[in-house]
């Protein structure tokens, strides 16, 4: 399952054969393409994705604002997938990946650029750790 | 202890590094980024490994699970 189609699942969307093809076509794209062009695309996959439902899958998605929908006055919108920024913990003993958000940190990796003379513009970063033990009842 | 082809059936590492990577591929990182996760994981449960046995095992676990 692609990410985006989690996140579908997640937001309720009903999963069919060819929003599956359409949906990985948007999380594979490293353009911005447009109906059309995720048509072209959808098509190799699968003959029988119609460019109406291209249509509707965007529109859905964009009404649950999982794609962002580019205006670059070509006449014609273009479609990206609305990435949620998040970064991820690696539980050492079971291999586990735990997804996170936290705004200071965000704030902290700019500061810290920032602070060298430096403009952020990406980061790599992901967190190895063990599960504390909890404590039990009563114990001190 | 190394982890060596003969006894990777029995290691339990071989389960956390094969859930690291297909997780980290699954939140829609690079094979890149999973695979030096899944070595790190590796590394956590044979550290004492030289940096080639953990590559060689590593990669060879990514390869028959047929994930690239």
């Amino acid at each position: 399952m692609s990410s985006l189609e989690q996140r579908c699942s997640e937001a309720g969307l009903k999963m069919t054969g060819q929003r599956r093809v359409i949906l990985q076509i948007l999380d594979d794209a490293v353009d911005h393409p447009s109906v059309e062009e995720v048509y072209e695309r959808a098509k190799k996959v699968d003959d029988s994705v119609s460019i109406a439902t291209v249509y509707r899958t965007l529109g859905l998605l964009d009404e649950l604002d999982l794609v962002i929908r580019h205006e670059f006055q070509e006449g014609y919108s273009r479609y990206e997938v609305n990435e949620e920024h998040h970064h991820h913990l690696i539980d050492l003993e079971t291999g586990e990946v735990v997804e996170f958000q936290n705004d200071k940190l965000e704030k902290l990796k700019e500061q810290i650029a920032n602070e060298l003379g430096y403009e952020l513009v990406d980061h790599r970063l992901e967190l190895y750790g063990k599960k504390l033990k909890s404590k039990k009842n009563g114990s001190k | 202890m190394s982890c060596k082809p003969k006894n990777e059936a029995d290691c339990k590492c071989q389960n956390a590094v094969m859930n690291a990577y297909r997780g980290l591929l699954t939140a829609g990182q690079s094979k890149e980024i999973a695979l030096d996760a899944a070595k790190i994981v590796y590394r956590h449960y044979h550290p004492e490994d030289a940096l080639g046995t953990v590559n060689q095992t590593v990669e060879h676990w990514v390869d028959a699970g047929q994930l690239h």
